[in-house]
């Protein structure tokens, strides 16, 4: 795969997914505590969003920053823009804002942290039903 | 800013800067981000990120 074909991938996964999310690992298993509080919020959000681990190949981090002019990891698209790496995401979530930008209510937070999903608190894995598959194609 | 884990790649930083005015949050970060180039991804694992205006409107939108 070359580095042209990376970066078209990401572009049409960004205007694709109404909500995109880059990230290290998956959402069931988070490779970074950064990445682990940006899908914990969507899935407290209930909300359907597609998953792209960036770590199978350096490129896709590298071509990722270059389309989005944003140096780090997680980063959240919604609607085709970047939303913001995992400060402003947890900042967002915690405002309300979030919720407010995806179009879903603000659940009741409680003693529930964002940081932490409960395997059980979503029936269907959030990732499953985009169907990326990067990494077999990258392999 | 402060060096989280002292292993001096993961840091966080608060800043108030009066340029943030009228802009986004994106756009306060990644301001952020120009003043460390190349570092944060590379030598900088992790930088994170609390922005504001001195005299922030509201919540600070």
């Amino acid at each position: 795969m070359t580095n042209e074909e990376i970066r078209s991938f990401i572009e049409n996964a960004i205007q694709e997914n109404k909500v995109m999310l880059f990230m290290k690992g998956t959402p069931q298993q988070p490779a970074c505590g950064f990445s682990m509080r940006a899908s914990g919020a969507l899935n407290a959000l209930g909300v359907k969003y597609a998953a792209l681990d960036i770590l199978p190949d350096p490129r896709i981090r590298e071509e990722l920053s270059s389309v989005s002019g944003w140096p780090t990891i997680p980063q959240l698209f919604v609607d085709g823009e970047l939303v913001g790496g995992s400060d402003i995401v947890m900042e967002m979530f915690e405002s309300g804002e979030l919720a407010e930008t995806l179009g879903v209510d603000q659940p009741d937070l409680g003693d529930a942290s964002p940081g932490e999903p409960e395997p059980s608190a979503s029936e269907q894995p959030p990732q499953r039903q985009t169907g990326i598959g990067l990494e077999n194609r990258l392999s | 800013m402060v060096d989280t884990t002292g292993g001096g790649d993961h840091f966080r930083t608060e800043v108030v800067w009066e340029r943030f005015e009228g802009l986004t949050r994106i756009q306060q970060h990644k301001l952020i981000y120009d003043v460390f180039g190349d570092e944060v991804g590379g030598a900088i694992h992790a930088l994170s990120i609390k922005t504001q205006t001195p005299a922030p409107a509201g919540d600070g939108r």
